[in-house]
């Protein structure tokens, strides 16, 4: 699977400020809707649906990365965007350290599969050091467009 | 069954277990499998297809991508090991640990 197939380009974040977990995850789902990917009716819907996951236990795996993430009847097929919070932002991770990379996953029920394939796939890449790296360091969704092309090419 | 390998300064157990989580080693299970074998001294791995993890990393564990019904591997090196895999089998036995 590649990061691309996706990731929508039109709902990244390069620069997220955010003060809270909620008001992070909140940013991401309305740049989702934003980019025509969440219906307005849904919005709350999903915010609140991950936010009820972070409950059980945060999506913060470490490495500045968190992948907060839910399943919902209104997807097709799996989507995701990405945030870059330059400053850090304590998202309670596993490690206790702060996350500076998010990535926010949205699968349609029925399918676990792709959704482990999509986690897999993050993870896999994010294991990269300067793929972290250079994706902590992105500030345009241009930039980071470019490193998931690249990754992405660099993996077959 | 265990099955047991001697190697010359340490003993290594396996053995076979089926992933029962409804929805596969997803966030939260492999949260809790690294909670299972934090402060184990020795290794824990687990084996998915031609896939192999330690158990101890959350980013290693996320890669196997194993799905519900999968078969597994869970291996142990060290001493003190069997006791992690006792708990490794029981927790990959459940079906109903989260909705995640």
């Amino acid at each position: 699977m590649r990061l691309t197939e996706f990731v929508v380009p039109e709902a990244i974040l390069p620069q997220l400020q955010a003060d809270s977990k909620e008001s992070a995850i909140r940013q991401l789902v309305a740049s989702l809707k934003n980019a025509g990917k969440i219906q307005s009716d849904d919005e709350e819907a999903i915010v609140s649906a991950i936010l009820k996951r972070e409950e059980l236990g945060s999506t913060g795996i470490g490495r500045g990365v968190a992948v907060p993430h839910t399943k919902h009847p209104s997807a097709q097929s799996m989507f995701a965007t990405i945030a870059i919070c330059h400053d850090g932002l304590d998202f309670e991770s596993l490690d206790g350290e702060d996350v500076f990379i998010l990535f926010l996953l949205v699968s349609p029920p029925d399918r676990p599969g792709d959704h482990l394939r999509g986690l897999e796939t993050i993870t896999r890449h994010l294991k990269n050091d300067d793929f972290c790296k250079f994706l902590r360091q992105a500030t345009t969704v241009e930039a980071v467009v470019d490193l998931l092309q690249e990754a992405d090419e660099g993996q077959s | 069954m265990n099955t047991i390998t001697s190697m010359s300064e340490s003993t290594s157990i396996s053995r076979s277990v089926k992933l029962n989580l409804t929805q596969g080693l997803h966030i939260r299970a492999c949260s809790r499998v690294v909670a299972l074998v934090g402060g184990f001294d020795g290794q824990i791995r687990i084996h998915y297809g031609n896939r192999s993890a330690d158990a101890s990393s959350m980013f290693d564990l996320m890669q196997l991508a194993a799905l519900p019904g999968s078969d597994l591997t869970i291996e142990g090196l060290g001493d003190g090991a069997e006791p992690i895999l006792d708990d490794l089998e029981n927790f990959f036995s459940k079906t109903s640990e989260s909705a995640d």
